[in-house]
């Protein structure tokens, strides 16, 4: 843009900005993400739980969270489904929940 | 152009859950109720050693021993936190484009090279999640478990919001300033990730589009090419990859501000398990925090004899006054010595020498004032979404 003005340099000693001098150049970038390192165990409708959960997000997910129980579960699975909006059928929401409340 | 890995695992066992067995952690958070081990890797792009919360979409904490290293946090070690799975995997620098929209006179589109020949500006100032040490919450509270490293200070340069607001000509009535970057939904009808500061907020000088972090560009998972920093605040309003400014003329009412990111509307963001009726507020400004950084819980250290402490601490939206040290469980404090000052949002690096007491088990706190008169609390504070931790932090050791 050629409008800009230059503007005046002003140095902010109460918040601790300061104008320093110098640019850089921004480069093209390209990273590649590995692959995940763990999977589900095993538990009852696990392939359910692959199915419809691991799309968005890995394993950890999951397996991170402290032991939750069945109705805090399905809060999540809620969340899921109406905010996140994860295309999880209606009857898959219980074989789900089993699984996840049987996390050991 | 986006991280797109939507392989679907049928793993049957054999790679056994990690959190879950607790084989082959290498970091054990203490918390209340367990399921603290974690995996440390290295295996992601522009990162060093980071403990692995999650690999998709990255959670990556930043290990504790790296906060004794210095007052700013390395960028190969600094954590990393994105919400949807659509992480920018690729950045094409000649066809970036910001927009600033909305509520202005001019709509803007500003190449890499527009905004870099706006005045730079540098500040120093700590990135923090919403929901760092979500995981010592007691009751415990389900999202990221984090132990004490979601959070980072970096010396960030870049140019004022301000400026560039001023370029594109903010209409009268213009009430917040809607951030948004590259990342995206998983699936097409989510909940783009979008955050709003007020107007008034918004023009801070301190407020600034950063291209470079410590002296270098930014990691891509740290959200190379350009961040919002916004220092004093909790990272969630710190977009990654921003590309998008939208000036407002009626208060913010997407998911991420109205149902997302909210606070018990008291100082310390504290409710009662299950307490009904809670006016809750969008999170905003950090309180005060500090950690003894030379000594893990559980350490053995000599009983009768002085030991030498040292630590960050930081402020929160304004500067540390006063770091304190009890090795007494809080009976009697301390003053500790402030090292040089970075910048009122920047980590404060403090040191004290104190005496330890008898043989025998013992705790060690450091609590930190900030410059309003702000006190770290002795307790803990509570909310279900694991927000805003700022207890004064105890480390258990055994005196020999």
């Amino acid at each position: 843009m050629k409008h800009y003005l230059a503007a005046a340099l002003v140095i902010f000693t109460t918040t601790g900005v300061v104008n320093v001098a110098g640019a850089q150049r921004l480069k093209n970038m390209e990273i590649e993400f590995p692959p995940d390192s763990v999977s589900l165990p095993a538990g009852p409708n696990l392939s359910v739980v692959n199915r419809n959960c691991m799309a968005c997000h890995s394993a950890e997910m999951i397996l991170s969270q402290p032991v939750l129980t069945r109705a805090v579960w399905a809060t999540e699975v809620t969340k899921m489904r109406n905010v996140y909006k994860a295309p999880i059928a209606d009857a898959d929401v219980g074989p789900i929940l089993d699984y996840l409340a049987a996390l050991k | 152009m986006r991280h797109n890995r939507r392989t679907v695992l049928t793993g049957t066992g054999a790679a056994l859950a990690l959190a879950a067995s607790g084989a082959s952690a290498d970091v054990t958070y203490d918390f209340p109720g367990g399921r603290g081990a974690r995996p440390t890797t290295r295996a992601y792009p522009q990162k060093g050693l980071m403990v692995l919360q999650r690999d998709r979409p990255p959670l990556l904490e930043t290990p504790m021993e790296v906060f004794d290293k210095g007052v700013f946090t390395p960028n190969d070690q600094f954590y990393v936190r994105w919400h949807w799975s659509e992480v920018p995997a690729q950045i094409d620098a000649a066809a970036y484009r910001l927009a600033v929209r909305g509520h202005v006179d001019k709509p803007l589109s500003l190449s890499l090279p527009d905004l870099m020949a706006l005045p730079r500006v540098e500040i120093a100032a700590v990135n923090q999640c919403s929901g760092n040490s979500r995981g010592f919450f007691e009751p415990r509270v389900p999202g990221a478990q984090w132990g004490n490293g979601a959070m980072g200070n970096a010396r960030w340069a870049g140019v004022r919001l301000a400026d560039v607001l001023a370029r594109a000509g903010v209409k009268p009535g213009a009430v917040q300033v809607r951030f948004s970057g590259l990342d995206e939904p998983a699936v097409s009808d989510g909940p783009d990730f979008k955050k709003s500061l007020g107007i008034d907020h918004a023009r801070q000088p301190e407020i600034i589009i950063a291209y470079a972090m410590n002296g270098q560009a930014l990691p891509l998972l740290n959200g190379y090419p350009l961040r919002l920093v916004v220092p004093g605040w909790y990272s969630t309003y710190w977009i990654k990859t921003l590309s998008d400014i939208e000036v407002l003329d009626a208060p913010d009412d997407n998911f991420w501000m109205k149902s997302a990111y909210l606070i018990p509307d008291n100082p310390h963001a504290d409710m009662k398990p299950g307490q009904a009726g809670v006016v809750t507020v969008p999170i905003n400004r950090m309180p005060p925090r500090s950690f003894i950084t030379n000594v893990v819980a559980g350490a053995s250290l000599k009983a009768g004899v002085s030991a030498s402490l040292r630590g960050l601490a930081m402020g929160g939206d304004c500067g540390v006054a006063k770091v304190e040290i009890s090795a007494d469980d809080g009976k009697s404090w301390q003053d500790a010595a402030l090292d040089r000052d970075e910048g009122v949002y920047s980590f404060r690096r403090w040191a004290a020498r104190i005496i330890m007491g008898p043989v025998g088990s013992a705790a060690l706190l450091v609590r930190a004032t900030n410059t309003k008169g702000e006190v770290q609390p002795a307790t803990s504070n509570w909310n279900g979404s694991g927000y805003m931790r700022n207890v004064v932090e105890r480390t258990p050791v055994i005196l020999t």
